[in-house]
This record gives C-alpha cells, structure tokens and sequence, in this order.
C-alpha cells in the first residue's frame, strides 16, 4: 500500500512517517511534527491575506491534509492520526503565538497589522492571551484525567474539525462527541474561570 | 504526540455528566442529590458543571481559534443548517447575517393579499446550549414587551422543525448611525435630534424595566427616512420589579469593551445609568469622529487597568487636538465647547451616580442645549477634578514619590511642607482641596513608598515617573492653570529633592507665571511660590535671588497687612538661611529672631522650631562660637527626634551642621565619624541606591574614615543604633 516513490515526494513520506509514527516510533512523530507546523503556518497566512471572508468547503487542517498526503491513499487509521497530528500542531502554533505576544506586553487591535499567523489567530479567537495560555495548561492536566476529553477539545477547538468529523475518526457517535465537548468544556471552565459561574 | 486514541472508557464522571444532560431541570436536582449521598465530592462537581454549561461563558465559548473556524464554521453553517425552509408561516429566503450565538435570515409571508417581510432570527445550528437558548428566549419576551417606533418590533415567534427557537423582527433597512452621519456629514443640531431620539427609545425601554446594555453604532440603524431603530436586545437585561429596578449584576461580559460603562468591565452593577453611559459614547463618537476611550485590550484583567486609569477629554479639546486643524473642524469645537463639553462629561462620567439619571434626562439636557435655555449638567468641581486625577496619579506611583520627596526636600523647602501647621495654613489661605490634596500626598508617606517600581510591575526611574507626571500635568490639567500651578510647586521640590535643582526652579517659574497671569498680584498662592523659589534659590546657593523672590513675598504680605502671618514664616525662614550664605551674619542674626519668634507663634510642636536651633548653630559657628554652636545642633537633633522619631530624614540636615562643625572647627573628625554614619544611614534608608545625595553621604563617611585611618566599620558603630 504505502510505498515510498521520489515521484511522490512529500506526500510519500507523510505516509511513511504517519506508518511509522503509528507503530510508536517517536521521532518519526517528531519529524511528522515538524513538516506539518510550517505548512499550517504558511496556509494560516494565506487565509488571513486572502480566503478569510470566502466562504470554503475545508477546513485548514483538511486543506494540510490535502497538500501533505492524499487523502484517498490514506488508510482510515492514518488519517485519524493525521487529524490528531494537525490539530496538536494548530494548538502549537497559537500557544506559540500567545506565548510570543504574552512576553512582548503588547497585544490587542495594534498587533493586527502584523501578519504573523500565529499572533493573528491569537488576536482572531474572542479570548485574551492568558487566557489561552491558561486553557493550554489545564487541557494538559485534563489529557491526563480525561484522554478522550482532551482530544476533543483539541481536535474540535484548535484543529477545527466539526463534532461529526470527529464522531467519523473516532467512530463514535455525533451526539456522543457533543456530550464529550460539553464535558470536557464544563470541567476547563471550571477550572479556568473558577467555581462561583454567575447564573 | 499526538497518537490517535482508541475511544477509551470515559470516567463515572463525564458519564454521569452525560446522562444529566438528557434529563430537564428537576430531575437533575434529584439525580444530582441521589450521587450526593454516596460521593458528595463528584455531585458538587457535577452541579458546577451544569452550572458552567449553561452559563456557556469562558475561553472555550467565546470563538474557536479563528483562522480555523472561519472555514470550519461555514462548514457548520453550510452544512449544517442553513436548509433554507420554512419556518411559521416564513419562507426563509437568504441569510443576512450572524451574530455571536443566532444567525439571521430574511423571510417573507403572504398575509392578507400582501407581502411582509422580517428579520429572522434562529439560534445557530450546532451551538444551542442551554445557555443560549435561555438567552435568546430571553430576547425574543423581551422584544415582546416592547412597542416602540424607534425599536424593531418583534412580529412573530415560534420552533422550527429542528426545534430551535426562532423569532421574526421587523425588517430594518438602514445604516449603523455612525456611518449614516459622517456619510451625510450631519450638522451638530441634527446628530443631537438623532441621539435625542435614540435617548427617548432607550428611556421607553427602561421604563418596560429593561436595559440593553450593548448599545453602539451597529445596533443603532438610521432608516431611508431618517429615522433611527434600536436592535439586538441579546445583552439586554430585564429589570424585575421594583427591587431591582436600580441594579442588576453585569453577568455576561458580553459588553462591546469601547462602549462598556466602567461598571460592566469592573464587574459591577449594572443600571438605567450604563446605558447612559453608552449613549454618551455614542454622541461623542457622532461629535468628534473619535470613540472617548478606545479601549484596546482583550483580557478582562488589562481591560479593567485601561479603565481605571482613562479620563475622559473634553469633546471639544479632543476636536482640537486631534483635528487637522480646517475651518470647519475649529468651528465645531468652538461649537461643542460649554453646554455639550459638560453634557457629554456627565453623561461619561466614571461613577454612574454622576451621570444623568436617565436617558429621557439626558435627552432633556440636549433639548435645553438646542432651545439655548441653560442646561441642568454642571462642570466637574475643581476639587472633584483634583480627587480623580490624583487617584489615577496614585497608580502610577507618581504621588508615592511625590509624598516621599516632599518630606525628604531640602529641609527649609521640606519644612514649608511638613506636619498640621501646613494644613491649618492652608486653610487659611487655600481652598480646602489642596488640604485634601496634600493630606493625600502625605497617608502614604513612607509606608508606602518601598519600591517605586513597583506599582507598574517594570523598572521605572523616579525622573521617569516625574516626567511622566509632569506630562500628564501638562495635557490632562490645561484647563486647570491653576491645580498645575500648584502641582508644579509640589513637583519643584520633588526635583529639588532629587538635586534636580534647576529644573525645579524652573518650574517654580512657571507656577509664579501661571499665577501671576491668573490671580490678583497680592494673592497669598503667589507668596507661597515665591517663597519656593528662595528656598530652591538657597539650595542652588544663588542667595541674592533668593533674598530678592522672599523680599518681594514680604512685599506682598506687607501689603496686605499680613506681615507676622503664618506665611511669612517660611519667609523667614529661608531669609535666615540666604543672609547665612552671603555672609550677612548680624542681618542673618536679627532674621533668625523673628523667625523664632514666628515659628513659636505659628508652629510650635512643628520640626520648625528644630529649625530655629540650627539656624542658631549656624550663626554661632560664623561668629566662631564653636562650643554654642555644638549645643545648638545637638539642640536641633533632639528637638527634632522629639517631633519625627530617631530615623527621619530630617534629621540630616542639623546632624550635618553638627558634623561639618566637629569636623572642621573643632577638628575632632573622630567625633563626626559616627554622626556621619547616621547620616549615610538615614539618607540610604530613603533614597535609592544611586541617588547622589546617597552617594554624597556615603563619600563622607569614606572620607572622614581615610581622615582619621580608620578601617573597620565594626568598631565604630554608629552610636544611636
């Protein structure tokens, strides 16, 4: 199935790389890692400049996808691990770009003249750098509690995958990948914004 | 990294959590009390949940990392929802646009022969929590309740087939009002009939007992025919009953941050009087093309700093400012100047009890501005004016090191400033608000006053933040000539503190200026400044200007009758202390008589009387009465522990004389090596490190220690410790 030709370029060895990452080999995942991050980064540009308002049938992560490995000669596990890929990349990037924005104390409207994807998509979500910062660190404390929960979290909200894309990867169902989402968002909100929530 | 996991077995909690999401209010109570009693911890966790689930509030709500969810909602919306069908008796036919939680469409029916059209609002698909939903049902009672020509009627409401709540408006074809009036270029006298009207919708829903809170150009459209609709009461509150027919909590901070009275970024109760407050962001937006605090930050924590720290510039002058300086932007601020300045500064002011008590009051005022009958807004007292900008000054550190400054001047120049005796003076010849100023300065004196980097959380030099000050000074009180004049007397000593010597004089200089301009020639305010000037004139050691500003203060005081009053105290004083440095020594003798003889009618008790002794110490070693003048000093020392405690500052200045005296004309350097370590002391207790008065005092000791080849510290302790 999954043969590396040089024809194929990159696309061969995303397959390569996701077989091998599968099977537990970290620094294939490092390397998957890697390729993905500038791509998304590169394509999060291109949507600011230009797509933005367009209306578009993919979402970011399918459009990696589609640029790194065709989708058709994936198999169904790979792409799965694909997602998972991209979307903790996605969540990288804007951490990344909190962090960016956090140390240098400058953020708000100004910052938008900069085109930096990363600072933009920061500024673009409706909540604040430490904010984001503060969910990174607690969706880590909940991967540890809760897997399934944070994964949700990180494919639906960072990886912008719909809730029935997700049930379709996981193979779960629709109204079970909501439950998780309103669970997983119960349980970080708690924790985040503390346990007095005004009514 | 990332590795895809097999759907793992959830844990009790998030399966519990999911099956009371199934269940209607009620029946979780009780599920909820059922878990309670075999794990009471999960059970209050759970109720916690639910709570933040229906709250649908927090980082995770409020917008998914956007370059992805852009595409990624389309999808949603695309997909998901937007079946363009039928909703009651409505054909959607396209969609219009979305909002934070609904989307809109625009529907038609035929009804009675004849085609209506309306705004269709529908949760969005995908994202109706409980939460929402709550909310937008919330709205569409609202708009219920509301019959208005200026507000868009709600004309039908049902469930769809999905089961989401939907409403129809009546269909709004209009421009945001801010667009509507730069596009027209509207005159002053129409922009304020169009916020007149805006005001009475406003006050008509206040009077239903609901308050909109979001109010702000977009949600503000003018009609083909001029007229104005309010829309979107998705952040509108209702007030229930007359309990809380004040005060509601501002719960959702679903507040436009630009537009948002202080009361809803700090959280605090919302009333009739934020909506005010809206309104008068919207005139000023309308008036001067600018918002009156463009609020830049997203955290709420940042957001509440950015607020606690704005003053809101008059319309006028923010015209002026700001302008490009045409004709015709001259003559509208000449035109908002008065009448509108004051309308819009109480409509904005910070503290919602200082605004108009209602919209229809606001609207009244405009009316009376229109009809040139006076208007019922009052300009902001001096003294109130005064109260805010040293509370905003206070946060940037600047009156902490003011008040530490001002104790630690120069001694005559601190002296003038220390203790009752100044507030009883000031009474005398003030209005109460420098009192209240100056009691400000003084509560935070040295309790305070620890690192003065530490109120902005980065490393701030004092002459930073004292120019910082003096700027601000400079914008924010150029209409209050005279509170800048009194705050550049309070600033010089400041300077002069810091050795800054000419830069404080210079404005000192500015102060006589200012108040020469603006008061009588003999006011007392000008005898004060004066007397400033000789004192830093002293410090400067230019003697003869310093006796000729106190000349001129005894001047002024002799015409007014006034000539053993308090202020010449000072006078005297400083007039002791500038005969001394020309060598005027009998004239100096005479001088420091009067001023004892003042200080005892005027300050007893004060670290005045201190001064007096050292004075006399003083004179003594210029008339080479060496062993008088050592009483003396010791005199002064005590006098003054007596009054402000062994460690004050002050304290240096006697202790000084004392040393200089055993060291030179008694030449027994040994003796003044310990006085000299008390100084370094003190003075390292209260300036930082590389001020130069601390260097000057550590030098001292170095030197008077190579004086006398005394090596170690340890042996010779200072003896007051």
């Amino acid at each position: 199935m999954v043969t590396k030709e040089p024809a194929e370029g990159l696309q061969g060895d995303i397959s390569l790389l996701l077989l091998a990452s599968r099977a537990g080999d970290d620094s294939a995942s490092q390397k998957l890692f890697e390729l993905v991050y500038p791509n998304l980064r590169q394509l999060a540009v291109r949507h600011l400049r230009g797509a933005r308002k367009g209306p578009s049938a993919t979402s970011l992560v399918h459009e990696v996808f589609l640029r790194l490995a065709r989708q058709d000669e994936l198999p169904f596990a790979d792409r799965v691990h694909f997602f998972a890929v991209v979307s903790r990349a996605m969540r990288q990037i804007v951490i990344d770009g909190a962090r960016k924005r956090n140390s240098a104390k400058r953020w708000g409207d100004q910052v938008a003249v900069d085109l930096d994807p990363a600072t933009l998509s920061v500024a673009a979500a409706g909540s604040s750098v430490e904010e984001l910062l503060a969910l990174n660190v607690a969706l880590d404390q909940l991967e540890a509690e809760e897997p399934r929960l944070a994964q949700t979290v990180e494919w639906h909200f960072f990886g912008g995958l719909t809730f029935a894309e997700i049930g379709d990867a996981t193979g779960i169902s629709e109204r079970t990948v909501l439950r998780d989402w309103r669970a997983a968002r119960a349980l970080l909100h708690d924790q985040l914004m503390g346990a007095d929530p005004s009514p | 990294m990332g590795d895809p996991r097999e759907p793992s077995t959830p844990s009790d909690l998030v399966r519990e959590f999911g099956e009371l999401l199934d269940l209607d209010a009620s029946a979780r109570g009780l599920r909820v009390e059922e878990i309670a009693k075999t794990a009471p911890e999960m059970a209050r966790l759970l109720e916690r949940m639910l709570t933040r689930d229906a709250v649908a509030e927090g980082p995770l709500e409020r917008g998914r990392v956007e370059v992805v969810s852009e595409t990624s909602r389309k999808l949603l919306s695309d997909e998901g929802s937007s079946q363009l069908g039928q909703v009651g008796s409505w054909r959607l036919k396209e969609r219009l646009g979305e909002g934070g939680m609904g989307e809109v469409f625009l529907g038609e029916r035929s009804q009675g022969g004849f085609d209506q059209r309306a705004a269709i609002k529908m949760v969005r698909f995908g994202l109706s929590t409980d939460g929402m939903v709550q909310r937008f049902l919330l709205e569409r009672q609202i708009l219920a309740r509301l019959e208005h020509s200026a507000i868009a009627r709600l004309l039908d409401g049902g469930l769809a087939a999905d089961g989401r709540p939907w409403f129809a408006m009546e269909l709004i074809e209009g421009e945001p009002i801010t667009r509507y009036a730069s596009r027209s270029d509207l005159s002053v006298e129409r922009i304020l009939d169009l916020v007149i009207a805006v005001a009475e919708a406003v006050d008509y829903a206040h009077r239903s007992l609901v308050l909109h809170r979001d109010l702000k150009p977009s949600n503000i459209l003018i009609t083909a025919q001029g007229l104005p609709k309010l829309l979107d009461f998705g952040l509108a509150k209702v007030l229930e009953g007359e309990s809380d027919a004040g005060e509601s909590r501002s719960e959702l901070r679903g507040f436009t941050p630009s537009y948002a009275a202080p009361e809803q970024v700090l959280g605090e109760a919302v009333t009739t009087a934020t909506d005010v407050y809206a309104l008068g962001v919207l005139l000023y937006e309308l008036l001067t093309g600018e918002l009156p605090n463009p609020r830049t930050n997203n955290s709420p924590g940042a957001l509440v700093q950015e607020v606690e720290r704005e003053v809101t510039e008059r319309p006028s002058q923010r015209l002026e400012r700001t302008s490009t300086g045409g004709p015709e932007t001259r003559r509208r601020a000449r035109r908002l100047e008065g009448d509108l300045d004051t309308i819009l500064l109480r409509a904005l002011a910070r503290e919602p009890e200082r605004r108009y008590r209602s919209a229809a009051a606001l609207a009244d005022d405009l009316r009376r501005h229109l009809g040139g009958q006076p208007v019922s807004a009052r300009p902001d007292t001096r003294s109130y004016r005064l109260s805010k900008f040293l509370r905003r000054n206070r946060v940037a550190a600047v009156a902490t090191v003011l008040t530490l400054f001002s104790l630690v001047a120069g001694l005559t120049v601190a002296l003038m400033q220390t203790g009752h005796a100044k507030e009883a003076a000031l009474q005398a010849q003030h209005e109460s608000e420098r009192a209240v100023r100056l009691k400000d300065f003084l509560l935070s004196v040295f309790r305070e006053a620890s690192p003065l980097q530490r109120a902005k959380g980065e490393p701030l030099s004092v002459e930073e933040l004292l120019d910082a000050a003096e700027s601000r000074i400079d914008v924010e009180l150029v209409d209050e000539p005279l509170l800048q004049a009194d705050l550049w007397d309070d600033l010089a000593e400041t300077r002069a503190s810091m050795g800054d010597l000419m830069r404080a004089a210079e404005l000192i200089d500015r102060a006589i200026a200012t108040k020469r301009a603006q008061l009588r020639s003999d006011d007392l305010s000008i005898v004060e400044s004066l007397t400033n000037l000789g004192a830093v004139a002293n410090l400067q050691e230019r003697a003869k200007e310093s006796v000729a500003a106190l000349d001129e203060a005894i001047a002024i005081l002799g015409q007014r009758g006034e000539s053993d009053s308090f202020p010449a105290t000072a006078v005297s004083v400083n007039r002791v202390h500038a005969l001394l440095l020309l060598h005027r020594d009998d004239e100096a003798a005479a001088e420091a008589e009067r001023a004892r003889a003042l200080v005892e009618r005027w300050t007893p008790g004060t670290p005045d009387a201190a001064l007096q002794s050292h004075n006399a110490g003083l004179i003594a070693v210029r008339r080479g009465r060496y062993e008088e003048a050592r009483v003396f000093f010791s005199r002064a020392v005590e006098e003054l522990e007596a009054v402000v405690g062994p460690d004050h500052a002050l304290l240096q200045v006697p202790l000084t004389g004392l040393a200089d005296l055993l060291e030179k004309n008694l030449s027994d350097p040994e003796a003044a090596l310990p006085v000299r370590e008390r100084i370094q002391k003190i003075v390292a207790a209260q300036f930082p490190e590389d001020a130069p008065r601390r260097l000057k005092a550590e030098g001292e000791v170095v030197r008077i220690r190579t004086l006398i080849g005394a090596s170690s510290t340890e042996d010779l302790a200072p003896p007051t410790n």
